[in-house]
């Protein structure tokens, strides 16, 4: 089985040395034999009539850098006449009438999409063991989880089940599993890229984004989907600026990120290293401080479970998705036991807790005041970005735990987003590209930009990986 | 006997929420999120001294305003027949709900 990039499939295609449909058939078997369970749902029928378009447009020269490229969509985005479930059984049959912005992009350039990539539920978790469809195991230890929630994404690109994947970002979602794999994850800046269709965590911290083998194939994908969406209120007028040659970058390391308690010093010596390789191709390091850092996961764990315990009235079992008709009384019993009974425990915690910090009398100690600390950490990171041009650390503290190791603490599981989720609160683009392996284990080097430095972080990430191997580990 | 102290009161909590929850949930939710309120209790103590002037009051993240748009109907309406299919109980193009007030209520 070939392991190509995009660059490399589509001029295999190009070349005629192989079809778009003869690659998907590739890739079709490939996931058949896989059981890694990172897929929900294959759709084998619609991806061969996609490739069978795609050699059509290769044909007539009409190829453009993603047509005939098979690609996996987490679940989380909704795919017209494709089940689209969010790992969730409440929406278990749910077709969606219609396809996010996103996905109108990709088939637009004459993507193939294979299936329906596997998540926590509602995209709420850091493993993938939130699933309502099942666990999925890391390819790279199928005894670890492959992070998340994006983690069917990860697992299949890490897997080569797909070249590439779009996944959500709330809280690290895209970048934690993609460091947890050994891939690239990138997390664009909020509003570079349509949230219609993206089936909403939590609307002011949610993004979608490329997962992928390479710095450049995220890239690729990114200048895809990105742009003006006039039916994404939250999507960016104005021009993406072009990228900053890395040539004489200051990349800033804040101390908060270097000298945390449960940072696995292991991680910390592999990140060391990577920076040496940025400064040999010519960036500087500078130590820096992000003073609200340590209080980023409070201030997560108000917003977020606010604007989650929003977004999920509407799974009411009226207007979609699964329900309890039978033995109920009234209008409001249809509501609390469908809810009740399809929705998983993550998922009411999270409305528990957001109902709570929401609440008359609580509203402005919790999310007022979780508001107010947001400015601060917008402030903290203008301030930091006066003095440097990138912000690096690591990823994550620790390395793919075990699968079951941690879930029955939901605390210890939100410890795992310690270092994406500053990201969140302020919109900034972030990417995760890998780093020198710790015992055969994959680390992730997160490099950060300034809002609508997009282009430029992924310059750095490109040119990082054109100095370093990691992206092509074995494991 | 659920875990509670006088504010977080996850029964109530779930009520609101329209959460019908089994007493093992209550009990179980409870503790694991105790655990989680004494984290977020932390930002009571977060140093919000010398906020810069020029972050955005309303969503300091972007730089977006808020906007109005006529209420006019556009080209890109979803078939109406497709979200149909998605409805659990319809009545011809209606959307069926149980009776708001059961039997019982005043």
């Amino acid at each position: 089985m070939n392991n190509w990039t995009i660059a490399e499939a589509a001029q295999q295609l190009h070349d005629k040395k192989i079809s778009a449909q003869e690659l998907t058939e590739q890739y079709l078997k490939e996931i058949k034999a896989s059981d890694l369970n990172a897929f929900i749902t294959v759709d084998e029928t619609g991806a061969l009539k996609q490739a069978e378009q795609a050699d059509e447009l290769i044909a007539k020269q009409q190829a453009q850098s993603l047509t005939g490229i098979p690609m996996g969509i987490k679940d989380a985005i909704v795919t017209a006449n494709l089940q689209t479930t969010s790992a969730s059984k409440i929406l278990e049959g749910f077709i969606p009438p219609y396809n996010a912005t996103v996905i109108d992009r990709l088939r637009a350039q004459g993507v193939v999409i294979l299936g329906k990539n596997n998540l926590d539920e509602f995209a709420m978790g850091a493993s993938t063991e939130n699933s309502a469809y099942g666990v999925v195991k890391n390819p790279i230890d199928i005894n670890r989880v492959p992070g998340g929630s994006s983690g069917g994404s990860a697992a299949a690109v890490a897997a080569n089940l797909c070249v590439g994947s779009l996944g959500s970002d709330t809280g690290g979602s895209i970048r934690q599993p993609a460091g947890f794999c050994g891939i690239t994850g990138f997390k664009p800046t909020y509003g570079r890229v349509s949230r219609y269709g993206l089936i909403a965590m939590a609307s002011s911290l949610d993004q979608i984004g490329p997962l992928a083998k390479t710095a450049q194939d995220a890239k690729i994908i990114f200048e895809t989907i990105t742009g003006h969406d006039k039916k994404d209120a939250t999507s960016s007028v104005d021009a993406l600026p072009k990228a900053r040659s890395i040539k004489g970058l200051t990349i800033g390391l804040p101390k908060e990120f270097f000298d945390t308690e449960g940072l696995d010093p292991r991680i910390k010596k592999s990140v060391e290293s990577s920076l040496k390789i940025l400064t040999d191709i010519g960036c500087k390091t500078k130590p820096i401080s992000l003073p609200t850092a340590p209080f980023s996961l409070a201030i997560y764990y108000i917003i977020s479970p606010v604007e989650v315990a929003s977004n999920m009235g509407r799974y009411d079992g009226i207007k979609y998705g699964q329900s309890v008709t039978q033995n109920v009384k009234k209008l409001a019993d249809v509501y609390s036991q469908t809810r009740a009974r399809y929705l998983g425990s993550e998922v009411k915690r999270r409305i528990i807790l957001g109902s709570y910090a929401s609440s008359a009398g609580y509203y402005d100690a919790y999310y007022g005041k979780a508001e107010e600390a947001r400015r601060a950490v917008v402030a903290d990171f203008n301030m930091a970005f006066k003095d440097v041009d990138l912000i690096a650390g690591p990823t994550s503290p620790t390395l793919p735990f075990k699968i079951g190791e941690r879930s029955s603490d939901p605390l210890q599981m939100y410890l795992s987003d310690i270092y994406t989720v500053p990201v969140n609160i302020a919109g900034l683009p972030g990417i995760s590209i890998p780093s020198e392996a710790v015992d055969q284990l994959p680390v992730g080097l997160q490099l950060i930009g300034p809002r609508d430095s997009d282009l430029t972080v992924l310059e750095a990430a490109i040119q990082f990986q054109n100095n370093s191997d990691f992206h092509h580990a074995k494991y | 006997m659920v875990e509670t102290n006088e504010q977080f009161n996850v029964e109530k909590l779930a009520r609101l929420a329209r959460l019908e929850l089994s007493s093992d949930e209550l009990t179980t939710y409870g503790r694991q999120l105790n655990g989680v309120l004494k984290y977020i209790d932390e930002i009571a103590n977060i140093p919000l001294v010398g906020l810069s002037q020029d972050v955005n009051r309303i969503a300091p993240h972007h730089n977006l305003i808020n906007i109005t748009r006529e209420d006019v109907v556009g080209d890109d309406s979803i078939d109406m027949n497709a979200m149909l299919n998605n409805v659990p109980m319809t009545e011809g193009t209606a959307i069926k709900v149980h009776a708001v007030l059961g039997a019982g209520d005043e």
